[in-house]
């Protein structure tokens, strides 16, 4: 397991509005970069595919996502159980997100505690770091996007 | 791609000598002005001079000297990576770099060197003692302090070659590989080519992008002006980072850079390069005493290389020349021949922007257009099929799926390194001698060749004997595997449930898969090959004792009636563990599988010691392989070798040669050094190994078979971060063979790496009596 990432950013957007995203399949799957499908599960989980360039190669990974210990508006973990499609092996990430009202937005403080196994860990941390990078800097980017559009404010 | 070219005489507007990252580079260019280009490569894949062996920085160009087209055209392509890499789809890392002063003289240096950064205009800070601790504890003790140049980069070399000539190729540029230039001639109104296969080909211009051999090819057409010289660097691999992030180097001295520490992309560290200036072009040998040169240095910028073992050794040659600058101008035998020369030891670095000013010479006489975006990224990124199929590469788990994608790549060639270079199937710890066999066979059928058509690297470094007895050469019309000596059934099955799961059905496994079902548990076993046996498949069965012999028969016996479970050909990829159970997943060409057990025996044993891990001075030529390598070709029906020298005392050793001269190939047994040394002290030959030195005196061989000392197979702890990711190091397992996670277990070879396996059996059966005694007297399912 390695921590991937331990950062804090500032997000556009409501922190009530971001909460939501969270909950509903549909916005979910707009934010989510790379998501082809997502639905909703009955045990309140989402089940989808990703596709994610990792620079050099197309992953395309069944992913169920997890909303664990809700807090609401302030606090949740996401977790991610993926299995790369073509590839050996599967990964979790365990993602404690804290949100907290910001000037002009949420700022939002996140970790995420990566383990791999099979051919994604011998691709090596640094590679996937900056994948993740790119992957969230996106997530916001999508974030300030969908929930800036007219019908959402 | 097309190898060898057609006899008549081609025209094309512009010909491109030289497929380094250079020569691709100006094909790209070429391409994006619409021109139409052709790019001749002598070798028989991209990249395959220097562009292959290098420290893959993208240099920003911090300390280059100041005036020179290198400092020049390192400044321009800073400018152009960030856009270029994204479009061309190449793994890279904006990783930073720190130049460490370890004295106060030093330090005074690195201010000097951050002036010249600053003057340059790349971003550099002078970091303090407590801020290295902090942000990069793995460096040194002893420095006082760095310059952080937070823009140095690293970057796959051979990726961004290839991905050049991609991009180019959609862009309709052409390339022909094995297309040697052996005559050159440059008039008023075009430059013509001969190749060595007798093709014309008539270009309205040419560039010499041919690297070491760039003055020689503007002599052919008469231009004596440079004279490039070969300044070698020899290299270490470390899987084991010691968590270094970033490029550590020294202040620079008088012949470069000096030693670095480099992050690898794909993961672990790079070591060097020396600097040594010599005259021999070919000349990529690799020695004792550079490999010493480089960890004392290398230990003094990061004290942890102590604890590294590395996996591979290589070396490099950087063209310098004559000018000690790029030379980037039209030939003294005419303007429609463009030198791309001298390109010492930026060439990756500098690319775009030698690209770009190669081609500025050339477009005002020819009245070519300038550059429009147009790279289609999407041939660097390909999408995988959904299925993984069967594990190819053991080390690195890499399976079918991702061969495949490889194989089908625009560039692709018949060549071993080629494939390695393109999806990493041979990187890892045993450098390719558990799935070399395979992989020639997969090379072979997708391109409908020979298996003897397929080579290592260079021309002529062949991997399986072509002339031989009428046996070998009937057997090398099939590329598929040689009945097993025990067929088993396959199982059709995908989720198992068993008491005990056993991964590797050597004689460990077996041991213990016998005496768990003697013990009432229900039990499976998986393998990557089709019948059990292990390592000892690879001798002839008379060299096994009776006890090997009884127990493979009734395990064969058990697995046919379904007492024991028998997953063949197939690669447990995971291990997780889950509300106290063992859950395995395992692929293999039919289907990805599942085992849920609640104990799991790792008797996955170990592969033989390679070159690579030891020290054997001389050339890196095709031909030097392990005894697992040797097994499988004769499995096939191949012959790795004519004549081979086998090193080794054992009965491994001793049946290996058995079964080579039973193929017909002549080979002598040596023993190995009993003080661990190596009983080789040199090799020479190049492409193909010529000669091996035993004791000083030398050999004529074309095959050196090592079988002399075992690495153990600890792949599958790395990911439950209980094994070690240097080789050699065996499972961590306590008095009973239990690992610190409950209920897994490993026995035989993976702790024990004996070379001929004298107490695998046993160690399977007395594991086997952990495991019962560990889980009561009652079998846990019916």
């Amino acid at each position: 397991m390695s921590v991937l990432a331990d950062e804090t950013v500032v997000v556009r957007a409501p922190r009530s509005r971001i909460w939501d995203v969270f909950g509903d399949a549909g916005l979910l799957a707009r934010v989510l970069p790379g998501c082809e499908t997502l639905s909703a599960t009955a045990d309140g989980a989402f089940r989808g595919v990703l596709a994610t360039r990792l620079q050099f190669l197309t992953l395309r990974a069944d992913v169920t996502a997890t909303i664990a210990d809700p807090r609401p508006p302030e606090a949740l973990r996401l977790e991610l159980d993926g299995k790369p499609r073509g590839l050996a092996g599967a990964f979790r990430a365990v993602i404690p997100i804290e949100l907290a009202e910001a000037d002009g937005g949420t700022r939002i403080h996140y970790t995420v505690e990566l383990t791999t196994s099979g051919r994604l860990a011998t691709f090596g941390a640094p590679i996937l770091r900056d994948s993740f990078r790119k992957q969230v800097a996106a997530l916001i980017a999508n974030l300030e996007r969908v929930l800036g559009e007219p019908d959402l404010a | 791609m097309v190898e060898g070219g057609a006899r008549d005489v081609e025209r094309v507007e512009a010909v491109v000598i030289g497929g380094g990252v250079v020569g691709c580079a100006v094909l790209l260019e070429l391409a994006l002005r619409g021109v139409e280009a052709l790019l001749v490569e002598a070798e028989n894949d991209l990249g395959e001079g220097t562009s292959k062996a290098n420290s893959a920085i993208l240099h920003t160009g911090f300390d280059a000297k100041p005036g020179t087209i290198e400092a020049r055209l390192l400044r321009r392509s800073a400018e152009r990576w960030p856009g270029l890499l994204e479009d061309l789809g190449v793994p890279s890392l904006a990783c930073g770099a720190l130049m460490l002063a370890r004295s106060a003289a030093e330090a005074t240096g690195l201010a000097e060197v951050a002036a010249l950064a600053r003057a340059h205009g790349v971003r550099v800070e002078l970091v303090d003692g407590p801020w290295l601790r902090d942000a990069a504890p793995y460096v040194t003790p002893a420095a006082v302090g760095a310059l952080h140049i937070p823009d140095e980069g690293i970057v796959d070399p051979f990726w961004l070659t290839r991905a050049y000539a991609e991009a180019a190729i959609g862009l309709g540029a052409r390339v022909r590989t094995r297309a040697r230039v052996t005559g050159l001639a440059v008039d008023a109104d075009a430059v013509r080519l001969a190749l060595a296969d007798g093709a014309t080909i008539v270009a309205g211009h040419a560039f010499d992008a041919a690297g070491l051999r760039a003055d020689e090819v503007a002599a052919l057409a008469g231009d004596t002006s440079i004279s490039i010289t070969p300044r070698k660097g020899e290299f270490l691999v470390s899987e084991r980072t010691a968590g270094v992030d970033r490029i550590v180097l020294p202040i620079p001295g008088p012949l470069g850079k000096g030693m670095l520490v480099t992050p690898i992309v794909f993961g672990g560290v790079l070591l060097g390069p020396t600097a040594v200036d010599g005259t021999d072009k070919t000349d990529r040998s690799t020695s004792a005493a550079g490999r010493a040169q480089i960890l004392e240095s290398c230990r003094a910028l990061v004290p942890a290389v102590d604890e590294m073992i590395p996996i591979r050794s290589f070396a490099g040659l950087r063209p310098v020349s004559s000018t000690g600058d790029y030379v980037i101008r039209p030939s003294a035998a005419g303007d429609r021949l463009t030198l791309v020369a001298g390109i010492r030891s930026t060439g990756i670095s500098a690319s775009p922007g030698i690209a770009e000013a190669a081609v500025d010479v050339a477009a005002g006489p020819r009245r070519w257009g300038v550059r429009r975006p147009g790279i289609r990224p999407s041939a660097a990124a390909p999408d995988l099929a959904a299925q993984t199929g069967a594990i190819v590469c053991p080390c690195r788990s890499i399976g079918e799926a991702e061969v495949a994608a490889a194989l089908a790549s625009p560039t692709s060639v018949a060549t071993t390194d080629a494939l390695k270079r393109r999806c990493g199937v041979g990187f890892g710890d045993c450098q390719g001698n558990q799935c070399g066999v395979d992989a020639i066979g997969r090379i072979a059928a997708a391109r409908g060749l020979r298996p003897e058509a397929v080579e290592k690297g260079a021309v002529g470094s062949w991997l399986v004997a072509a002339e031989g007895s009428d046996v070998a050469l009937a057997a090398l019309d099939g590329i598929a595997p040689a009945p097993p000596a025990h067929p088993l059934p396959v199982a059709d099955r995908t989720d198992w449930s068993v008491d005990v799961l056993i991964i590797g059905g050597g004689m460990s496994g077996i041991g213990a898969a016998l005496a768990l079902a003697d013990g009432g548990r229900t039990v499976a076993v998986v393998d990557r090959r089709s019948s059990p046996g292990g390592a000892l498949r690879t001798i002839d069965p008379d060299a096994w004792t009776a006890a090997e012999r009884s127990a493979v028969d009734r395990f064969a016996a058990a697995a046919r009636d379904g007492r024991i479970g028998w997953i063949a050909s197939s690669t447990v990829v995971a291990l997780d563990r889950d509300d106290g159970q063992w859950r395995a997943e395992i692929a293999s060409a039919r289907a990805v599988s599942t085992a849920i057990a609640r104990d799991v025996v790792l008797a996955s044993g170990g592969y033989v010691m390679p070159r690579e891990h030891s020290v054997v001075d001389g050339p890196r030529p095709s031909g030097v392989m392990t005894a697992d390598f040797v097994a499988d070709a004769l499995d096939r029906g191949w012959r790795p070798a004519r004549r081979a020298v086998v090193v080794g005392s054992g009965r491994l050793a001793i049946g290996v040669r058995r079964r080579l001269e039973a193929a017909g190939i002549d080979a002598e047994l040596v023993g190995a050094d009993p003080a661990g040394g190596s009983a080789v002290s040199a090799i020479r030959g190049q492409p193909r190994l010529e000669a091996v030195a035993i004791d000083a005196e030398w050999r004529p061989a074309d095959g050196l078979v090592l079988a002399d000392r075992l690495q153990p197979a600890t792949f599958l702890l790395r990911g439950l971060a209980l094994g070690d990711e240097r080789p050699g190091i065996p499972a961590p397992v306590d008095a009973t063979g239990a690992l610190a996670l409950p209920g897994l277990w490993a026995a035989g070879t993976c702790v024990t790496p004996d070379i001929d396996h004298t107490t695998s059996l046993a160690a399977g059966t007395a594991i086997a009596g952990h495991v019962l005694a560990a889980t009561g007297a009652q079998p846990a399912r019916a």
